[in-house]
């Protein structure tokens, strides 16, 4: 039996992309978490240091949040 | 050499470029002849990255006196962030070179997936770098050091929502030494101060701040300046 063959197999058993997209969901949900958790990380070092930077630095995390949450409905409505 | 540099001279007969580089050969030779104290008072930093910056301007702290300047901010050496750069680098790569490596083994999971899964994958993967970069570059950026007039402050972030923010008063300072350790530390001229202090915190350890002993010069000259000061004043 030749490897690609047996490569296939292994893939339809498991059902791939189900199980593909399960992690992908899970790891979306955890990464939108992690940006929410950046964004405060962001004010409060912004609050403890203030410099001519942290306006865009903010402005960059709540994009951060934006785009994440915005990859996690894709996958969920795509994938 | 000296008809070679006249000829080099005639040739830029751009008066707008001689201008520009009188001005910079003059900063140049200026810099040369102050001493470091000089360098740091009369400098005020206008670069927001800069890892070494006398006298930023625009920047202030958490529980900053009135009357309190600061006379110094420090950040790692740039050099300390290239593990984090070539790391991202591969981030960026990988997706090319995925492929290829799954192909050494004969794998083939990538051909399960449809482009426009594929398109949404790579999407989340670059997203994921940019999250990295971005934690990357904001813990760089915000653990800094601080010598100011009257203090010298440590703010450290550990890991996410850890803050932890010593201060330890100039008369409180009893013995400073700086170190120089290693190839990359001489090369690019970077070290640890160590702060022996009678405050609540018993040492402060700067960690890779450039031009380490030029800081420590720094920090005695101010802690002579607080000790000449009469107790209670912040000038």
């Amino acid at each position: 039996m030749p490897i690609e063959d047996i490569n296939a197999s292994i893939f339809e058993n498991f059902n791939f992309i189900f199980f593909a997209k399960s992690f992908l969901i899970l790891f979306a949900i955890f990464y939108v978490v992690f940006a929410f958790m950046l964004l405060r990380q962001v004010q409060l070092m912004c609050r403890t240091l203030p410099t001519s930077l942290s306006p865009l630095l903010k402005f960059l995390a709540i994009i951060h949040i934006g785009v994440a949450v915005a990859v996690l409905l894709l996958i969920l409505g795509f994938f | 050499m000296r008809i070679r540099w006249r000829r080099f001279w005639l040739r830029v007969d751009n008066r707008g470029l001689r201008a520009k580089f009188f001005t910079l050969a003059l900063v140049w030779h200026k810099i040369r002849l102050m001493s470091a104290a000089d360098f740091i008072h009369t400098t005020f930093s206008k670069n927001p990255f800069a890892m070494f910056a006398p006298q930023p301007v625009g920047v202030h702290f958490e529980n900053q006196e009135s009357g309190e300047k600061i006379i110094l901010l420090l950040r790692a050496h740039i050099v300390t962030l290239v593990p984090s750069v070539l790391l991202i680098l591969l981030f960026i790569f990988l997706p090319f070179l995925a492929p290829s490596f799954l192909g050494i083994f004969r794998l083939q999971a990538l051909s399960v997936f449809d482009p426009r899964q594929l398109i949404l994958i790579t999407i989340f993967w670059y997203l994921f770098v940019f999250g990295f970069s971005f934690y990357k570059f904001i813990f760089w950026y915000f653990n800094v050091y601080l010598i100011t007039n009257e203090r010298v402050i440590d703010i450290d972030f550990r890991g996410i929502l850890h803050k932890e923010t010593s201060y330890a008063k100039l008369n409180q300072i009893q013995d400073i030494s700086p170190k120089i350790i290693g190839f990359f530390g001489t090369f690019f001229h970077y070290g640890n101060i160590y702060i022996q202090t009678a405050a609540e915190r018993p040492e402060f350890e700067f960690h890779n701040v450039e031009n380490p002993n030029m800081v420590a010069q720094e920090i005695h000259e101010q802690v002579r300046k607080e000790e000449a000061e009469p107790p209670g004043v912040i000038a």
